[in-house]
Protein backbone atom coordinates (compact mmCIF):
# COMPACT_ATOMS: atom_id res chain seq x y z
CA UNK A 1 0.00 0.00 0.00
CA UNK A 2 2.14 2.88 -1.27
CA UNK A 3 1.03 6.45 -0.56
CA UNK A 4 2.65 7.79 -3.74
CA UNK A 5 -0.52 7.11 -5.69
CA UNK A 6 -4.12 7.72 -4.64
CA UNK A 7 -5.92 5.37 -2.31
CA UNK A 8 -9.68 5.55 -2.69
CA UNK A 9 -11.80 4.94 0.37
CA UNK A 10 -10.37 1.64 1.63
CA UNK A 11 -11.71 0.23 4.87
CA UNK A 12 -8.86 -0.31 7.31
CA UNK A 13 -8.59 -2.06 10.67
CA UNK A 14 -6.22 -0.79 13.34
CA UNK A 15 -3.46 -2.94 11.86
CA UNK A 16 -4.18 -1.46 8.43
CA UNK A 17 -4.02 2.05 9.85
CA UNK A 18 -0.69 1.21 11.45
CA UNK A 19 0.66 -0.07 8.14
CA UNK A 20 -0.53 3.09 6.40
CA UNK A 21 1.10 5.24 9.10
CA UNK A 22 4.39 3.42 8.62
CA UNK A 23 4.15 3.95 4.86
CA UNK A 24 3.46 7.65 5.24
CA UNK A 25 6.47 8.10 7.48
CA UNK A 26 8.73 6.03 5.23
CA UNK A 27 7.64 7.47 1.89
CA UNK A 28 7.02 11.13 2.61
CA UNK A 29 9.97 13.41 1.93
CA UNK A 30 11.58 15.61 4.59
CA UNK A 31 9.32 18.61 5.27
CA UNK A 32 6.18 17.01 3.87
CA UNK A 33 2.90 18.43 5.14
CA UNK A 34 0.18 15.88 5.80
CA UNK A 35 -3.37 17.13 6.23
CA UNK A 36 -5.53 14.84 8.36
CA UNK A 37 -9.20 15.37 7.67
CA UNK A 38 -12.48 13.85 8.77
CA UNK A 39 -15.14 14.38 11.37
CA UNK A 40 -14.72 14.00 15.12
CA UNK A 41 -13.65 10.53 16.17
CA UNK A 42 -12.85 9.48 12.61
CA UNK A 43 -9.33 8.37 13.51
CA UNK A 44 -7.08 11.37 12.93
CA UNK A 45 -5.43 11.47 16.35
CA UNK A 46 -5.19 7.67 16.47
CA UNK A 47 -3.35 7.83 13.15
CA UNK A 48 -0.93 10.37 14.60
CA UNK A 49 -0.27 8.09 17.57
CA UNK A 50 0.39 5.17 15.26
CA UNK A 51 2.67 7.19 13.00
CA UNK A 52 4.70 8.50 15.91
CA UNK A 53 5.07 4.96 17.25
CA UNK A 54 6.12 3.66 13.85
CA UNK A 55 8.60 6.55 13.52
CA UNK A 56 10.21 5.58 16.82
CA UNK A 57 9.04 8.70 18.61
CA UNK A 58 7.23 8.84 21.91
CA UNK A 59 3.50 8.18 21.90
CA UNK A 60 1.38 11.14 20.88
CA UNK A 61 -0.98 12.65 23.42
CA UNK A 62 -2.79 15.93 23.99
CA UNK A 63 -1.00 17.79 26.77
CA UNK A 64 -3.15 20.57 28.16
CA UNK A 65 -0.98 23.47 27.17
CA UNK A 66 0.71 22.44 23.99
CA UNK A 67 -0.14 24.18 20.75
CA UNK A 68 1.99 21.89 18.63
CA UNK A 69 3.34 18.52 19.74
CA UNK A 70 6.96 17.79 18.86
CA UNK A 71 8.11 14.17 18.53
CA UNK A 72 11.82 13.74 17.85
CA UNK A 73 12.63 10.70 15.72
CA UNK A 74 15.91 9.36 14.41
CA UNK A 75 15.44 11.22 11.12
CA UNK A 76 14.08 14.52 12.40
CA UNK A 77 11.13 15.89 14.32
CA UNK A 78 7.52 15.03 13.59
CA UNK A 79 5.28 17.95 14.48
CA UNK A 80 1.57 17.51 15.14
CA UNK A 81 -0.81 20.47 15.20
CA UNK A 82 -4.52 20.20 15.92
CA UNK A 83 -6.52 23.19 14.70
CA UNK A 84 -9.76 21.81 16.14
CA UNK A 85 -10.27 24.55 18.69
CA UNK A 86 -9.22 27.53 16.59
CA UNK A 87 -12.00 30.10 16.50
CA UNK A 88 -10.58 31.96 13.54
CA UNK A 89 -7.88 31.52 10.93
CA UNK A 90 -5.92 34.36 12.51
CA UNK A 91 -5.45 32.36 15.71
CA UNK A 92 -3.26 29.96 13.72
CA UNK A 93 -0.63 32.66 13.23
CA UNK A 94 0.76 31.80 16.66
CA UNK A 95 1.22 28.17 15.60
CA UNK A 96 3.81 29.18 12.96
CA UNK A 97 2.97 26.17 10.81
CA UNK A 98 4.90 27.55 7.83
CA UNK A 99 8.01 27.87 9.99
CA UNK A 100 7.56 24.36 11.35
CA UNK A 101 7.20 22.91 7.86
CA UNK A 102 10.69 24.19 7.05
CA UNK A 103 12.34 22.28 9.88
CA UNK A 104 10.06 19.26 10.24
CA UNK A 105 10.68 15.72 9.16
CA UNK A 106 6.89 15.64 8.84
CA UNK A 107 4.20 18.15 9.77
CA UNK A 108 0.85 16.54 10.58
CA UNK A 109 -2.11 18.92 10.76
CA UNK A 110 -5.59 18.00 11.98
CA UNK A 111 -8.52 20.25 10.95
CA UNK A 112 -6.15 22.14 8.58
CA UNK A 113 -8.81 24.21 6.85
CA UNK A 114 -9.56 25.99 10.12
CA UNK A 115 -6.12 27.63 9.82
CA UNK A 116 -6.81 29.13 6.37
CA UNK A 117 -3.67 30.42 4.69
CA UNK A 118 -1.72 29.94 7.89
CA UNK A 119 -1.21 26.27 7.13
CA UNK A 120 1.09 25.23 4.25
CA UNK A 121 -0.56 23.37 1.38
CA UNK A 122 -0.58 19.60 1.76
CA UNK A 123 1.90 17.18 0.29
CA UNK A 124 -0.57 14.48 1.22
CA UNK A 125 -4.21 14.55 2.33
CA UNK A 126 -5.60 11.67 4.35
CA UNK A 127 -9.35 11.73 4.79
CA UNK A 128 -10.85 9.51 7.47
CA UNK A 129 -14.50 8.51 7.84
CA UNK A 130 -16.59 6.22 9.98
CA UNK A 131 -17.90 2.97 8.50
CA UNK A 132 -20.49 0.55 9.86
CA UNK A 133 -17.90 -1.48 11.76
CA UNK A 134 -16.66 0.68 14.68
CA UNK A 135 -13.30 -1.16 14.61
CA UNK A 136 -12.59 0.01 11.06
CA UNK A 137 -12.26 3.35 9.28
CA UNK A 138 -12.63 4.39 5.68
CA UNK A 139 -9.43 6.06 4.53
CA UNK A 140 -8.83 8.10 1.41
CA UNK A 141 -5.29 9.20 0.53
CA UNK A 142 -4.58 11.95 -1.98
CA UNK A 143 -1.09 12.88 -3.10
CA UNK A 144 -1.09 16.60 -3.88
CA UNK B 1 4.95 41.05 46.91
CA UNK B 2 5.84 41.30 43.22
CA UNK B 3 2.87 40.33 41.03
CA UNK B 4 3.13 39.52 37.35
CA UNK B 5 -0.01 39.39 35.19
CA UNK B 6 -0.31 37.90 31.72
CA UNK B 7 -3.33 38.42 29.49
CA UNK B 8 -3.39 36.75 26.10
CA UNK B 9 -7.09 35.90 25.87
CA UNK B 10 -7.84 38.22 22.97
CA UNK B 11 -5.98 39.47 19.92
CA UNK B 12 -4.41 42.26 21.97
CA UNK B 13 -2.26 40.83 24.73
CA UNK B 14 -0.53 42.52 27.63
CA UNK B 15 1.69 41.86 30.62
CA UNK B 16 2.01 43.86 33.82
CA UNK B 17 4.25 43.86 36.85
CA UNK B 18 3.72 45.53 40.20
CA UNK B 19 5.22 45.56 43.66
CA UNK B 20 2.23 45.75 46.04
CA UNK B 21 1.26 49.36 46.57
CA UNK B 22 3.52 50.67 43.82
CA UNK B 23 3.03 51.84 40.25
CA UNK B 24 1.87 49.17 37.79
CA UNK B 25 4.28 48.71 34.88
CA UNK B 26 2.76 47.20 31.74
CA UNK B 27 3.31 46.40 28.09
CA UNK B 28 0.75 45.81 25.31
CA UNK B 29 1.45 43.54 22.36
CA UNK B 30 0.73 44.22 18.75
CA UNK B 31 -2.09 42.12 17.38
CA UNK B 32 -1.40 38.34 17.30
CA UNK B 33 2.18 38.40 18.52
CA UNK B 34 1.58 36.69 21.88
CA UNK B 35 3.94 33.76 21.43
CA UNK B 36 6.78 35.86 20.10
CA UNK B 37 6.50 38.79 22.48
CA UNK B 38 5.12 37.72 25.89
CA UNK B 39 8.31 36.48 27.53
CA UNK B 40 10.45 39.25 26.06
CA UNK B 41 7.98 41.82 27.40
CA UNK B 42 8.06 40.22 30.86
CA UNK B 43 11.85 40.37 30.95
CA UNK B 44 11.71 43.99 29.84
CA UNK B 45 9.34 44.83 32.68
CA UNK B 46 11.53 43.04 35.20
CA UNK B 47 14.50 45.09 34.02
CA UNK B 48 12.41 48.26 34.22
CA UNK B 49 11.59 47.70 37.89
CA UNK B 50 15.05 46.37 38.71
CA UNK B 51 13.86 42.90 39.66
CA UNK B 52 14.87 39.36 38.82
CA UNK B 53 12.53 36.57 37.68
CA UNK B 54 13.05 34.90 41.06
CA UNK B 55 11.59 37.97 42.78
CA UNK B 56 8.12 37.35 41.31
CA UNK B 57 5.96 35.83 44.03
CA UNK B 58 2.71 35.37 42.13
CA UNK B 59 1.50 35.27 38.55
CA UNK B 60 -2.08 36.09 37.59
CA UNK B 61 -3.20 34.77 34.22
CA UNK B 62 -6.19 36.20 32.38
CA UNK B 63 -8.54 33.24 32.07
CA UNK B 64 -10.58 34.20 29.06
CA UNK B 65 -13.05 33.56 27.86
CA UNK B 66 -11.21 33.73 24.62
CA UNK B 67 -8.76 32.44 22.10
CA UNK B 68 -7.52 28.85 22.30
CA UNK B 69 -4.00 29.68 21.18
CA UNK B 70 -3.93 32.89 23.16
CA UNK B 71 -4.98 31.29 26.44
CA UNK B 72 -2.56 28.42 26.01
CA UNK B 73 0.30 30.81 25.32
CA UNK B 74 -0.54 32.76 28.48
CA UNK B 75 -0.76 29.69 30.68
CA UNK B 76 2.25 27.99 29.13
CA UNK B 77 4.28 31.14 29.80
CA UNK B 78 3.12 31.21 33.42
CA UNK B 79 3.68 27.50 33.98
CA UNK B 80 7.11 27.67 32.38
CA UNK B 81 7.97 30.57 34.67
CA UNK B 82 6.60 28.61 37.62
CA UNK B 83 8.65 25.57 36.73
CA UNK B 84 11.84 27.63 36.73
CA UNK B 85 10.98 29.47 39.94
CA UNK B 86 9.34 27.11 42.41
CA UNK B 87 8.17 29.72 44.91
CA UNK B 88 5.84 31.52 42.55
CA UNK B 89 2.08 30.99 43.00
CA UNK B 90 -0.03 30.86 39.85
CA UNK B 91 -3.60 32.18 39.86
CA UNK B 92 -6.28 33.02 37.36
CA UNK B 93 -8.88 35.75 37.08
CA UNK B 94 -11.23 36.01 34.11
CA UNK B 95 -9.65 38.29 31.57
CA UNK B 96 -13.05 39.86 30.96
CA UNK B 97 -13.15 40.86 34.65
CA UNK B 98 -9.96 42.80 34.03
CA UNK B 99 -11.59 44.57 31.11
CA UNK B 100 -14.56 45.47 33.31
CA UNK B 101 -12.27 46.74 36.08
CA UNK B 102 -10.57 49.03 33.60
CA UNK B 103 -13.85 50.79 32.90
CA UNK B 104 -15.08 50.92 36.49
CA UNK B 105 -13.37 53.91 38.05
CA UNK B 106 -16.03 56.33 39.25
CA UNK B 107 -18.84 53.95 38.28
CA UNK B 108 -21.41 52.91 40.90
CA UNK B 109 -23.15 49.71 39.90
CA UNK B 110 -22.71 46.81 37.51
CA UNK B 111 -20.05 47.05 34.82
CA UNK B 112 -20.65 44.72 31.88
CA UNK B 113 -17.74 43.70 29.68
CA UNK B 114 -18.22 42.21 26.23
CA UNK B 115 -15.72 40.09 24.29
CA UNK B 116 -16.16 38.72 20.79
CA UNK B 117 -17.27 35.06 20.95
CA UNK B 118 -17.39 34.75 17.14
CA UNK B 119 -20.28 33.08 15.31
CA UNK B 120 -22.38 36.25 15.81
CA UNK B 121 -22.27 36.07 19.59
CA UNK B 122 -20.50 37.74 22.50
CA UNK B 123 -19.05 36.73 25.83
CA UNK B 124 -20.66 38.92 28.49
CA UNK B 125 -20.03 39.17 32.21
CA UNK B 126 -20.96 41.68 34.93
CA UNK B 127 -19.00 42.91 37.94
CA UNK B 128 -19.47 45.42 40.70
CA UNK B 129 -16.33 47.14 41.90
CA UNK B 130 -18.01 50.02 43.73
CA UNK B 131 -18.18 48.47 47.19
CA UNK B 132 -15.39 47.41 49.50
CA UNK B 133 -15.58 43.86 48.14
CA UNK B 134 -15.23 43.76 44.34
CA UNK B 135 -17.43 40.96 43.10
CA UNK B 136 -18.62 39.04 40.08
CA UNK B 137 -22.36 39.59 39.57
CA UNK B 138 -22.75 37.36 36.52
CA UNK B 139 -20.05 34.98 35.24
CA UNK B 140 -19.17 34.98 31.53
CA UNK B 141 -21.95 33.72 29.28
CA UNK B 142 -22.33 33.41 25.52
CA UNK B 143 -25.26 35.29 24.01
CA UNK B 144 -26.26 37.54 21.15
CA UNK B 145 -26.23 41.31 21.42
CA UNK B 146 -30.02 41.26 21.31
CA UNK B 147 -30.16 39.06 24.42
CA UNK B 148 -28.04 41.40 26.52
CA UNK B 149 -30.88 43.61 27.72
CA UNK B 150 -32.74 40.64 29.19
CA UNK B 151 -29.65 39.12 30.77
CA UNK B 152 -28.30 42.38 32.18
CA UNK B 153 -31.26 44.62 33.06
CA UNK B 154 -29.26 46.93 35.34
CA UNK B 155 -26.07 48.34 33.85
CA UNK B 156 -23.94 51.25 34.96
CA UNK B 157 -21.26 50.91 32.25
CA UNK B 158 -20.38 48.70 29.30
CA UNK B 159 -16.90 48.10 27.96
CA UNK B 160 -14.95 45.72 25.74
CA UNK B 161 -13.96 45.54 22.11
CA UNK B 162 -17.45 44.49 21.00
CA UNK B 163 -19.09 47.36 22.86
CA UNK B 164 -16.75 49.90 21.34
CA UNK B 165 -17.53 48.55 17.88
CA UNK B 166 -21.28 48.97 18.42
CA UNK B 167 -21.70 52.30 20.27
CA UNK B 168 -25.18 53.00 18.93
CA UNK B 169 -26.46 49.65 20.10
CA UNK B 170 -24.89 50.08 23.54
CA UNK B 171 -26.41 53.56 23.88
CA UNK B 172 -29.82 52.26 22.89
CA UNK B 173 -29.52 49.46 25.47
CA UNK B 174 -28.07 51.39 28.41
CA UNK B 175 -28.54 55.06 27.60
CA UNK B 176 -24.78 55.47 27.83
CA UNK B 177 -21.81 55.27 25.50
CA UNK B 178 -19.39 52.36 25.91
CA UNK B 179 -16.31 53.02 27.99
CA UNK B 180 -12.91 52.50 26.38
CA UNK B 181 -10.03 50.80 28.14
CA UNK B 182 -7.00 53.05 27.90
CA UNK B 183 -3.82 51.84 26.24
CA UNK B 184 -1.97 52.91 29.38
CA UNK B 185 -4.11 50.55 31.47
CA UNK B 186 -4.34 47.25 29.56
CA UNK B 187 -6.14 44.19 30.87
CA UNK B 188 -3.00 42.72 32.46
CA UNK B 189 -2.62 45.89 34.53
CA UNK B 190 -6.24 45.56 35.62
CA UNK B 191 -5.63 41.95 36.65
CA UNK B 192 -2.78 43.09 38.90
CA UNK B 193 -5.09 45.73 40.35
CA UNK B 194 -7.81 43.16 41.00
CA UNK B 195 -5.34 40.80 42.66
CA UNK B 196 -4.11 43.58 44.92
CA UNK B 197 -7.71 44.57 45.74
CA UNK B 198 -8.57 41.07 46.92
CA UNK B 199 -10.74 40.06 43.97
CA UNK B 200 -11.41 36.30 44.13
CA UNK B 201 -8.73 34.34 42.26
CA UNK B 202 -8.43 30.67 41.38
CA UNK B 203 -5.21 29.11 42.63
CA UNK B 204 -3.74 26.73 40.06
CA UNK B 205 -1.94 23.97 41.90
CA UNK B 206 -2.07 21.33 39.18
CA UNK B 207 -1.08 22.66 35.79
CA UNK B 208 -1.71 19.32 34.07
CA UNK B 209 -5.29 19.06 35.27
CA UNK B 210 -6.16 22.72 34.76
CA UNK B 211 -8.36 23.72 31.82
CA UNK B 212 -8.55 27.32 30.62
CA UNK B 213 -11.93 28.93 30.08
CA UNK B 214 -12.27 28.97 26.30
CA UNK B 215 -15.86 30.10 26.85
CA UNK B 216 -17.59 27.82 24.41
CA UNK B 217 -17.21 24.48 22.71
CA UNK B 218 -15.29 24.36 19.42
CA UNK B 219 -17.30 24.88 16.24
CA UNK B 220 -16.62 21.27 15.17
CA UNK B 221 -17.98 19.91 18.45
CA UNK B 222 -21.01 22.20 18.27
CA UNK B 223 -21.73 20.96 14.74
CA UNK B 224 -21.30 17.31 15.75
CA UNK B 225 -23.62 17.67 18.76
CA UNK B 226 -26.30 19.36 16.66
CA UNK B 227 -26.08 16.70 13.96
CA UNK B 228 -26.21 13.84 16.47
CA UNK B 229 -28.60 15.57 18.90
CA UNK B 230 -26.42 14.54 21.83
CA UNK B 231 -23.39 15.79 23.69
CA UNK B 232 -20.05 14.54 22.44
CA UNK B 233 -19.08 11.82 24.94
CA UNK B 234 -15.34 12.50 24.94
CA UNK B 235 -14.70 15.97 23.61
CA UNK B 236 -11.07 16.61 22.78
CA UNK B 237 -8.93 19.62 23.54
Amino acid sequence: MSVQGEIEGVSLSMDGLRELAARVFAEMEHGAVVWLEGELGAGKTTFVQLLVEEAGGQSASSPSFSLVNDYPTGSGDVYHADCYRLRSEEEAVDLDLWGLSRIARLLLVEWPTRAGDNVPPPTLRIIFAHVGDPARRSVQVKRC
Amino acid sequence: MLTLAIDTATDHGSVALCEFGSHIHSRCFAERTHAAVAMAAILELLQEVGANPADVSRIVVGDGPGSFTGLRIGYATAFGFGKAHKNVGIYSIASIAGAARGASDGIAGPVVALYDAMRGEVFAAAYDFSGSNPAEIAPPVVCTLEELADRFPVVAAVTGEVALAAPDFIHQWTGRNPVALGVESPVAAQLVKLANEGFPMVSIDNAVAFRPNYGRVPAAQDKWEKEHETELPNPTG
